[in-house]
């Protein structure tokens, strides 16, 4: 068996149960607690609460005016290269065609022009939320590991698959293999990092927001 | 089947017998020397060497194989000095070819063997089984026996065909009659391989020139193969290159894509991950090769092709073992996030009972 | 005062050479320098390097047609022409079914393709005495009967 080969079979068959097993463990570990009984007496019904959580799901995910000269370089940083992010992973026709050995439905791909120069400027952005993390003294305080860690597997993805298309650096197959290989390590490291908050970010929102304005106060 | 005549004793005199001009045949070595990643000032030594060099006495082994790469190099259209050249070759043993059988076609190999020591040349097409005797018998010798004795006195040994290069579709899974690879017994002569299902025969003929001509084999890859053929993926080379570059792919065989010649990487194209010389040196005499005909590439030149998946599947697509690992998977995480929850609930509630309903977290 | 017509044709100017073939033809000057000074010939292969359609003909453009232009038929046809730059020589081989299969500059005195092998002058002179050697014996003949 190939390097390929074993990338692309008992490796990402490994990677994907691993990741599929921590999901749920993390997910319905959280779901099926018993949250704090709140105190308080309702202010709002429970649908208002609740359209209020979305409300802060969306707020939050926002720069607020008030801080948008302190903040916003970060946040425009944060968006553009989970823009660059998405647009690579969903729309690069390998990608596509990925996606619909795993899930049997394909869509409209991108040509490999466009991703290219995307994901190597994704790079470069990624580059750049480092740079601010390593020179912000508060950001640099409360980093850990797992924000090095969680950094570094999405990076090697990406580089590792622009140094395939490119063929840099080895054969494409070799470049193929270990662009695979990476991404099964970060199917690996997704359920037990901070990459999980793109399952967390949204219910995390909400369910402050919701408690927020079940409470009456301000969001 | 062997010709020793004075007239015809070297590759030269041989091909100027056949009637071609010293101008066609260094015609013939500039070109070749060219498709060998040699400066083209080479075609004029390889000439000269060429046309000096003795005809080679060849051996020609058949194990494991379907005679289709026989088929390839002999199956020519037209007088090319190509075929001339794989004509120029002293074939003094070929069981498929040969007039003599029995007892007389192995006397006639015996007999080149002693003749020419040392010197000759052993092509081999088809794998080696090393399951047990039996599997691959020739006049009753086992293939691994005679594969060794004939290997013994050869100069160098080509391995024709992906079945003799890497094993091919007699070591494909299980592999039943544990076939192995020329390269696999043979260990302590120079091996090339030429694989490829069939493989090309102007690659066949350029190793051959070249090995005539300055006594060695050209530069090889990892994989043994003539990097001057071998060096480039399908893909890199192909003509519908520019449609995979902008997006632009079949979906199916018969749809507008397909008609208007789309990139085939979505039908399972393994152009991206074969090398070989198809996309350039193409086939019959140069007519076309399979992508031009509309089917993607299936990697024949390429190791263990035959286990690789789907020939219809893209590059890009995971090989899934089954559905079992995702169900165990699912019910594996539902059952230790329940009992994470659980455990935290109870935890809590035990945390809650001690310290009374009134206790904060 | 009219006009006079000059039988002068203002050559159209070649497309402008990019970097890729600045570099082809800079090189050719060079070696073209070394063929003048030392009498070294030289050969640049054109089939393994990169170029598009509209580089070649940047190429052919600037360097020009030239002198002289031959066709082989060898096994399929060769053309071998001397470009406008002397000393240069543009050379194809196709093969049976025309399809290129070599393709070079040559930068010498004349291309090897079309000097004549020693040993097919050899083997000329012998066939010609032996064509010579026929002749005379029916020639003679004939002139003593008249």
């Amino acid at each position: 068996m190939s390097l390929l080969e074993f990338a692309k079979g008992p490796a990402l068959n490994f990677a994907l149960v691993v990741f599929l097993v921590g999901v749920l463990w993390r997910l319905l570990g959280i779901a099926l607690m018993r949250f704090v009984h709140p105190h308080t007496e309702a202010r709002s019904s429970f649908g208002k609460a609740a359209a209020g959580g979305l409300r802060t799901v969306g707020s939050r995910s926002w720069p607020h005016p008030e801080f948008v000269s302190r903040t916003g370089y970060g946040e425009a940083l944060g968006y553009s290269y989970h823009i660059g992010l998405i647009v690579v992973v969903l729309f690069f026709a390998p990608h596509v065609q990925f996606f619909k050995s795993l899930f049997g439905v394909e869509w409209a791909s991108l040509p490999s022009g466009w991703i290219d120069v995307i994901s190597i400027v994704t790079v470069a952005l990624l580059i750049a939320v480092l740079l601010r993390r390593l020179t912000n003294p508060v950001l640099k305080r409360i980093s850990n590991f797992d924000d090095y860690f969680s950094w570094f597997v999405t990076v090697l993805v990406l580089v590792t698959g622009i140094l395939a298309t490119l063929h840099l650096g080895g054969p494409y197959e070799t470049l193929l293999a270990l662009h695979i290989l990476s991404f099964n390590l970060l199917l690996i490291w997704f359920p037990f990092g901070k990459l999980m908050h793109a399952f967390f970010i949204v219910p995390s929102r909400w369910i402050n927001g919701y408690f927020l304005n079940r409470k009456g106060a301000a969001s | 089947m062997k010709r020793n005549t004075a007239a015809a004793r070297t590759v030269g005199s041989f091909l100027v017998d056949r009637g071609v001009s010293r101008r066609s045949f260094l015609k013939y070595c500039i070109a070749t020397a060219t498709s060998l990643g040699l400066s083209p000032m080479m075609g004029s030594v390889m000439a000269e060497n060429l046309a000096k060099a003795k005809r080679p006495s060849v051996i020609y082994l058949s194990f494991q194989e379907c005679t289709g790469c026989m088929e390839s190099l002999t199956r020519a259209f037209s007088p090319s000095v190509e075929n001339l050249i794989l004509n120029s070759i002293s074939l003094d043993y070929n069981h498929t070819l040969m007039a003599p059988s029995g007892h007389a076609a192995e006397a006639a190999r015996e007999e080149a063997m002693a003749e020419n020591y040392g010197s000759y040349l052993v092509i081999v097409d088809g794998a080696i089984p090393t399951g047990g005797p039996g599997f691959c018998t020739v006049a009753g010798h086992d293939a691994q026996d005679i594969m060794r004795e004939v290997a013994a006195g050869a100069a160098a040994v080509i391995s024709i065909g992906t079945c003799a290069s890497y094993g091919g579709i007699p070591k494909a899974n299980p592999n039943p009659t544990g076939a192995v690879p020329v390269s696999e017994i043979v260990t302590d002569k120079p091996v090339v391989n030429i694989p490829g299902c069939p493989p090309i025969p102007e690659v066949m003929a350029a190793t051959l020139a070249h090995f005539l001509s300055f006594g060695s084999l050209p530069e090889l890859d990892e994989f043994g193969r003539p990097m001057a053929f071998f060096g480039n993926t399908i893909h890199d080379r192909c003509y519908r290159r520019p449609f995979y570059d902008e997006g632009k792919f079949a979906k199916t065989f018969d749809d507008e894509g397909a008609r208007r010649g789309y990139c085939l990487y979505e039908l399972g194209c393994k152009g991206p991950t074969t090398y070989n010389a198809c996309a350039t040196v193409k086939w019959n005499n140069t007519t076309s090769f399979p992508i031009e005909s509309g089917h993607g590439c299936i990697g024949c030149s390429e190791p263990d092709f035959w286990d690789k998946g789907s020939f219809y599947a893209p590059v890009s697509a995971g090989l899934f073992s089954g559905k079992e690992g995702l169900i165990i998977g699912t019910v594996a995480g539902a059952a230790l996030g329940a009992g994470a929850a659980w455990n935290a609930r109870r935890k809590r509630n035990k945390r809650l009972a001690e310290q009374g309903e009134g206790g904060t977290s | 005062m009219t006009r006079v017509e000059l039988p002068v044709r203002v050559a159209t100017p070649a497309p402008p050479p990019n970097a890729g073939v600045l570099a082809i033809l800079t090189e050719i000057a060079d070696r073209l320098q070394r063929l003048a000074e030392t009498g070294e010939r030289s050969v640049i292969e054109l089939q393994n390097i990169p170029m598009t359609r509209a580089d070649r003909a940047a190429l052919e453009g600037f360097l020009g047609p030239g002198e002289v232009d031959a066709k082989l038929d060898l096994m399929g046809q060769s053309t071998v022409r001397e470009t406008g730059c002397r000393g240069v020589w543009w050379v194809e081989h196709r093969n049976p079914e025309g399809r290129v299969v070599s393709e070079s500059l040559e930068i010498t005195v004349v291309p090897s393709i079309l000097v004549t092998p020693a040993e097919d002058i050899v083997d000329g002179a012998v066939e010609l005495q032996e064509r010579l050697n026929q002749w005379p014996a029916s020639a003679g003949g004939e002139q003593d009967e008249t």
